[in-house]
């Protein structure tokens, strides 16, 4: 496994625990108390902010050769596929936002809702697109 | 596993192993020092899974001393 791989599935374990804990959270609250206590919940998103540590835990290595034109092709596929992921939340999202929340609603968190998702969505697809692109390491990796 | 970057049919086949062992028996580390790449590279061109560039290629090729049509074959 490369750095890119590690970083990948730190970013990818990193994102997806944070917002099944955020989404976890803010149903729970939401069950018990109103929307303005489980809002609380989306407190949890900030653990999403330890993803951009991961260049300094996974240090660049010793070898001579730390990554070649598969590597830069890999992460440019992986890019692509984030951000053309984010570009179809956007446009989805966007739309139907204004069908599924009341206005009230709507004003408050549907900017941020769309951001934060579009972000989460480029950071999920990056790291499972590597991750897919590298393949199941053989047993001689 | 074949991703976007490793094509499902690739019709270019190699004789990376085959001139490894020729060259009293290269490890692919050797290979992927001399040419350049990870080791990663040269297990996934070795096993099919990626095509390399032109320069690559060519990179490989004159670390085994032959020509990209020795080591590099393409199937039509």
């Amino acid at each position: 496994m490369n750095r890119m791989q590690k970083i990948a599935v730190f970013n990818l374990v990193v994102l997806g625990g944070s917002s099944l804990l955020t989404i976890i959270a803010v149903i729970t609250l939401y069950c018990f108390f109103d929307w303005r206590i489980a809002s609380a919940g989306l407190g949890f998103m900030g653990i999403m902010g330890f993803s951009g540590l991961s260049p300094f835990i996974f240090k660049k290595g010793t070898e001579k050769v730390t990554c070649d034109e598969r590597d830069i092709l890999i992460n440019r596929t992986a890019a692509l596929g984030g951000f053309v992921s984010a570009y179809v939340w956007f446009c989805l999202a966007g739309t139907l936002f204004i069908f599924l929340f009341k206005s009230e609603v709507l004003r408050k968190l549907g900017l941020p809702m769309l951001i934060c998702g579009g972000g989460l969505i480029v950071g999920i697809v990056h790291s499972i697109v590597i991750l897919v692109q590298y393949g199941r390491g053989g047993r001689n990796e | 596993m074949a991703g976007a970057v490793e094509m499902s049919k690739i019709k270019i086949k190699n004789k990376l192993r085959q001139f490894r062992f020729e060259n009293n028996q290269m490890t692919q580390a050797e290979l992927a020092d001399k040419a350049e790449v990870t080791r990663q590279t040269i297990i996934a061109i070795e096993a099919g899974q990626y095509s390399p560039s032109l320069e690559l290629a060519i990179k490989i090729s004159k670390a085994f001393g032959k020509k990209v049509d020795d080591v590099f074959e393409y199937e039509e």
